[in-house]
C-alpha cells in the first residue's frame, strides 16, 4: 500500500513536471520576466552553493593558497595614442 | 511484481537502445568526439592563421604553424583517461597539451554538497570569481603588444597579459576564479566611474553549459533528424571576441544584457547602462551579462578577427535550434555575468569601449574575451560528469564527489572596489 502510494505521489510529481513542460512548450514566447526570475533563481543557487563550499566555512584543508591580485592600474604605455583599441581601422558604424 | 516488469521494461529499453545506436551510428559519430581525445603522443597541430606572430606567439611543445587536420575522420578507442605529457588530438585542430605543473589532487576537495540532476536540457558546470588585474593588454587582438588596448578588467588566470599564449597560461599564474586548475583567462572592458576611476566588480558569475554527449541532439549522425552538430570539448588553445564588434559595428553576438539585484531592483532586462541605471538604486548590484558561442568550425583556434572560427547556433529559418553548418561543433559554451555595487556616480558609469562610440548609450559597446587554459583533468572531470551526464553542479563542484578547492581571500565584495586611473 505504501509503494503504491509513494509511486502514485511519485507519478502525481513526474505529471505535474510533464503538465509544467507542456505548458511552457505551449507558450514559446517566453517573457522577459520569467528570463529575468528563471536568471535571478539560478545564480541565487550558485551563490548559495558557494556559501556552502568548505573553505568559506573555514576549512582550511578546502581552502587554496592566498593569491596575489594587483589592484591598480598601470599607467597605459606612452607610444599608444588612445584611441586605437581593436581598431586601427576606421571609426565603427553606428548601430541600427 | 511491478519491479520485475520494471526491471524487464528497463532491461528492453536498454537493449533497443543498445540497438538503436549500433543501427544509427556504425561509425564515428560527432558524439563520440567528446571522448576521443587521445593520449599518443604525437606533435600537436594548430592553425592560428598566422596571427600571433608577435611575441605572444605560442612555444613550448607543439607548433604553431602550419595546417590543421581539418578531416575529422576515423576512429579510435574512447578513452577520457588522465592525459599526460604532451598529447594531441587528430580529430579537430587544438594545440599540444600542456600538463598543469603542481598537483592537481592538491587543489581538489571531497565535496560538500552533492549535484542534482540538471533541471533541463544541457548539464551545468558552474563558479564564481572575484576580479583580477586590470591592464591596457589584449593577447587575442594585440598579442605582444603590452598597453595597446582599452583597459580591460580581466578574471582568472592572474598572469594573463599581452603576451599570454595557451602555452604561457598553462604554466603559470594564479586564478581568481577558484583554482589555478583553471588558468583561462577571461576578460571585458573596464567599468568606469566618469571620475577618474574604474569600478571593480564584486563578483563574476561563470556557467559553462552543453548537451550531453549521449543526446541524440550532440550528434550529426545520430538519425536525429533536428542534431544540433557534433559535440566536442573545449580544444586546447581555443580564444575567441565576442559581444559588441569594435572593428564594425554589426548587431553584437553574446545576447547582452544588463540587470540589477538587490534591495529595490528592478524586475527586468536592459539593453544600455543607463536603463538599467535607471532601475538600479544605489545599494543594489548592477549586472552585465554576455554569452559565448557555442559553434566552432572545428579548424582554428583563431581567426582574422577573431570571431569567424566560432559562432553561435540559431532557428534561422529551418525551424530548429544548430550550429551553423561551417560551424558544426558544438562546444561548451559559457555565460559570463560580471556584478558591480552602485554608488552615486552611477549615472556616469560606463565602460572603456564606450569612449570609441560617444554617441551611443554606456554599455553599447559590452563584449568580451576569453583564452581556454584549463588543466584537462579537470576539464576532463566536469564534461564527462557536469554536462555529459546532466547533472547541476555549482561552486566548481566537478559532479564526481570532488570540488576545486577555493583560493584563500575570496571576497563577496570587491576591495577596493574604486581604484583611480593613472591620468
Amino acid at each position: 500500500m505504501m509503494i503504491l502510494s509513494r509511486a502514485a505521489a511519485t507519478c502525481g510529481s513526474i505529471s505535474l513536471l510533464v503538465l509544467v513542460a507542456a505548458l511552457a512548450s505551449c507558450n514559446p514566447e517566453r517573457t522577459q520576466a520569467n528570463d529575468v526570475a528563471r536568471d535571478n533563481a539560478e545564480r541565487q543557487a550558485l551563490i548559495d552553493a558557494m556559501k556552502h563550499h568548505p573553505a568559506l566555512n573555514g576549512d582550511q584543508n578546502a581552502t587554496g593558497k592566498p593569491i596575489d591580485v594587483p589592484t591598480t592600474v598601470p599607467p597605459k604605455a606612452p607610444e599608444s595614442s588612445g584611441h586605437h583599441d581593436h581598431h586601427d581601422q576606421p571609426a565603427p558604424k553606428p548601430q541600427s | 511484481m511491478s519491479s520485475d516488469f520494471s526491471a524487464y521494461k528497463a532491461m528492453a529499453f536498454g537493449l533497443a537502445a543498445l540497438l538503436g545506436v549500433a543501427v544509427i551510428a556504425p561509425g564515428v559519430s560527432g558524439g563520440q568526439f567528446d571522448m576521443m581525445r587521445i593520449t599518443k603522443k604525437k606533435p600537436g597541430r594548430v592553425t592560428d592563421g598566422g596571427l600571433n606572430t608577435g611575441t605572444g606567439s605560442t612555444t613550448g611543445t607543439g607548433s604553431t604553424t602550419g595546417t590543421t587536420s581539418g578531416g575529422l575522420t576515423g576512429s579510435t578507442g574512447g578513452s577520457t583517461t588522465t592525459p599526460t605529457g604532451t598529447t594531441s588530438n587528430s580529430f579537430y585542430a587544438e594545440e599540444s597539451l600542456v600538463p598543469t605543473n603542481f598537483d592537481v589532487n592538491s587543489e581538489l576537495v571531497p565535496a560538500a554538497l552533492p549535484s542534482s540532476g540538471a533541471p533541463d536540457v544541457v548539464g551545468a558546470f558552474r563558479f564564481i570569481c572575484n576580479a583580477g588585474q586590470l591592464r591596457y593588454d589584449d593577447p587575442i587582438v594585440y598579442p605582444g603588444q603590452p598597453g595597446k588596448s582599452h583597459l580591460h578588467q580581466y578574471y582568472g588566470n592572474t598572469s594573463a597579459d599581452a603576451n599570454s599564449t595557451y602555452s604561457s597560461l598553462r604554466s603559470s599564474g594564479e586564478s581568481t576564479c577558484m583554482s589555478p586548475l583553471n588558468r583561462s583567462a577571461y576578460w571585458m572592458p573596464a567599468l568606469l566611474n566618469g571620475k577618474g576611476g574604474v569600478i571593480r566588480p564584486d563578483f563574476v558569475a561563470i556557467y559553462y553549459k552543453r548537451r550531453p554527449i549521449s543526446d541524440p541532439k550532440c550528434s550529426l549522425t545520430s538519425g536525429d533528424p533536428r542534431a544540433e552538430g557534433n559535440c566536442v570539448p573545449l580544444p586546447n588553445g581555443l580564444r575567441f571576441v565576442f559581444g559588441y564588434d569594435m572593428v564594425t559595428g554589426k548587431i553584437p553576438t553574446g545576447f547582452l544584457k544588463f540587470s540589477c539585484q538587490g534591495p529595490g531592483a528592478g524586475l527586468g532586462e536592459y539593453h544600455s547602462i543607463p536603463e538599467a541605471m535607471a532601475n538600479c538604486p544605489v545599494g543594489a548590484q548592477f549586472g552585465a551579462r554576455i554569452e559565448a558561442p557555442n559553434c566552432w568550425d572545428g579548424k582554428n583556434l583563431d581567426s582574422p578577427n577573431h570571431r569567424d572560427h566560432v559562432a553561435y547556433g540559431s532557428y534561422g529559418d529551418w525551424g530548429y535550434y544548430k550550429c551553423p553548418s561551417d560551424h558544426p561543433y558544438v562546444i561548451p559554451s559559457f555565460t559570463l555575468g560580471a556584478w558591480y555595487s552602485l554608488d552615486g556616480d552611477k549615472a556616469n558609469y560606463r565602460f572603456s569601449s564606450d569612449d570609441m562610440l560617444p554617441n551611443a548609450p554606456a554599455g553599447t559597446t559590452f563584449h568580451a574575451d576569453w583564452f581556454g587554459a584549463w588543466d584537462n583533468t579537470v576539464m576532463s572531470m566536469w564534461m564527462d560528469n557536469c554536462i555529459n551526464k546532466l547533472l547541476n553542479c555549482s561552486a566548481g563542484n566537478l559532479g564526481n564527489g570532488k570540488q576545486l578547492k577555493q583560493y584563500a581571500g575570496f571576497t563577496w565584495l570587491a576591495s577596493p572596489r574604486v581604484v583611480p586611473v593613472p591620468q
